[in-house]
């Protein structure tokens, strides 16, 4: 049902052609594919509320999952798509199911309040990085919805209207819009903060 | 709207410089106040180190860790329980020495199935007895991962199930 959105996305082409690889036994490809896009995994399970634990189980499963799909997959092209729907999948799994006992992490952005509930190490990463400081307070303003979608395609290499649509379950119609409008938001709250754009050079042209 | 022509034209035009300058900041962000744990990618990695097979894949559902204290030295049991649609693996590990822990594991529904626990650089292999019971010992500390291959050809027939866990740290 799905397929190359782009012909020019020679992104998505390397990513089948690699699939297809490790499907005939290239560990490599296999592992390239890993190390490129478990970090778009993290991000899209840590959004669902996952904490950081469960979120290593979640974003192994999903690969385990592949490998043991590999030789069923029939559109290589569809990939990152197959891996963000499996992750979001088994990360609401988490709290629907309650395969585990623990409640999931109510919500990451405590890492900001008094009493943060992370790990001090990113607090103390965070203290020392005023410009992220700023960001974060930016991006935290925005709305549940454009906060997802600006971390997922902050993720994704080249924004890619099928993978958003599929990792935010939002109709690929009203993605552009929707991305429009998040971005606009974002741009404008950068621009008007005069401590980022102390740091950070946004080309106006 | 097209997406034949370009790659990101929306009906509100361009993703443009000062977007992506945003969304790569907006990144450096999250990877900084996140991380992808360091050595994820290495479990991974392992985990799907496999020969090709249809396997079911169990899921982490529990995980305790209970603190005994024998004489001067502290010990540490973890017990993990991993599930799938066929089988449930339960295992509790025991460190034994500075290099090596000790599996005790059940299997349900029991039964004599071959049991396979691989590190990096070793296997161990043991058969489960009637009753769901095993024994690993001298598992390196490391990544683990278990593989089970069932068997119940006389109730089911075909090709009996393997169930692989993922990659855990002993």
């Amino acid at each position: 049902m799905q397929h190359v959105s782009n012909p020019v996305d020679v992104v998505a082409l390397r990513r089948a052609e690699a699939l297809r690889r490790a499907r005939d036994g290239d560990r490599d490809a296999l592992n390239e594919l890993v190390v490129e896009l478990t970090p778009l995994l993290w991000n899209v399970v840590r959004r669902q509320g996952v904490d950081r634990v469960a979120a290593e189980d979640v974003v192994q499963d999903t690969w385990l999952r592949l490998w043991s799909s590999l030789h069923k997959i029939e559109t290589p092209e569809a990939l990152v798509g197959w891996l963000v729907t499996v992750a979001k999948r088994e990360a609401i799994r988490l709290w629907k199911a309650g395969c585990r006992e623990e409640p999931v992490e109510p919500e990451w952005d405590s890492m900001m309040s008094e009493d943060p509930d992370v790990d001090e190490h990113v607090t103390d990463r965070i203290r020392v990085q005023g410009q992220y400081r700023v960001l974060w307070g930016l991006v935290t303003s925005l709305t549940d919805r454009c906060q997802e979608l600006i971390r997922i395609i902050a993720f994704t290499d080249r924004p890619n209207y099928e993978t958003v649509s599929t990792a935010l379950g939002i109709p690929r119609g009203s993605i552009g819009p929707t991305r429009g409008r998040c971005l606009a938001k974002l741009r404008q709250l950068l621009r008007a903060d005069p401590a980022w754009n102390d740091r950070v050079e946004l080309s106006d042209e | 709207m097209s997406e034949l022509g370009g790659p990101d034209i929306s009906a509100e035009g361009r993703i443009d410089e000062a977007d992506l300058a945003a969304l790569r900041a907006v990144r450096e962000l999250y990877e900084m106040t996140d991380p992808v744990p360091a050595g994820l990618i290495e479990r991974i990695k392992f985990a799907v180190d496999l020969e090709d097979l249809d396997a079911e894949v169990a899921r982490v559902c529990e995980e305790h860790r209970l603190v005994g204290v024998r004489s001067t030295e502290a010990t540490e049991t973890r017990t993990i329980t991993f599930d799938c649609s066929v089988l449930t693996v339960m295992i509790s590990i025991r460190p034994i020495t500075d290099e090596t822990v000790r599996i005790d594991g059940w299997l349900a529904p029991a039964g004599e199935h071959r049991v396979e626990c691989r590190s990096p650089d070793a296997k161990r292999e043991t058969m489960a007895d009637p009753q769901g019971r095993f024994v690993v010992e001298d598992v390196p500390h490391g990544l683990l991962q278990m593989v089970i291959r069932l068997s119940w050809q006389e109730v089911h027939g075909g090709t009996p199930p393997v169930v692989v866990t993922p990659s855990i740290m002993v």
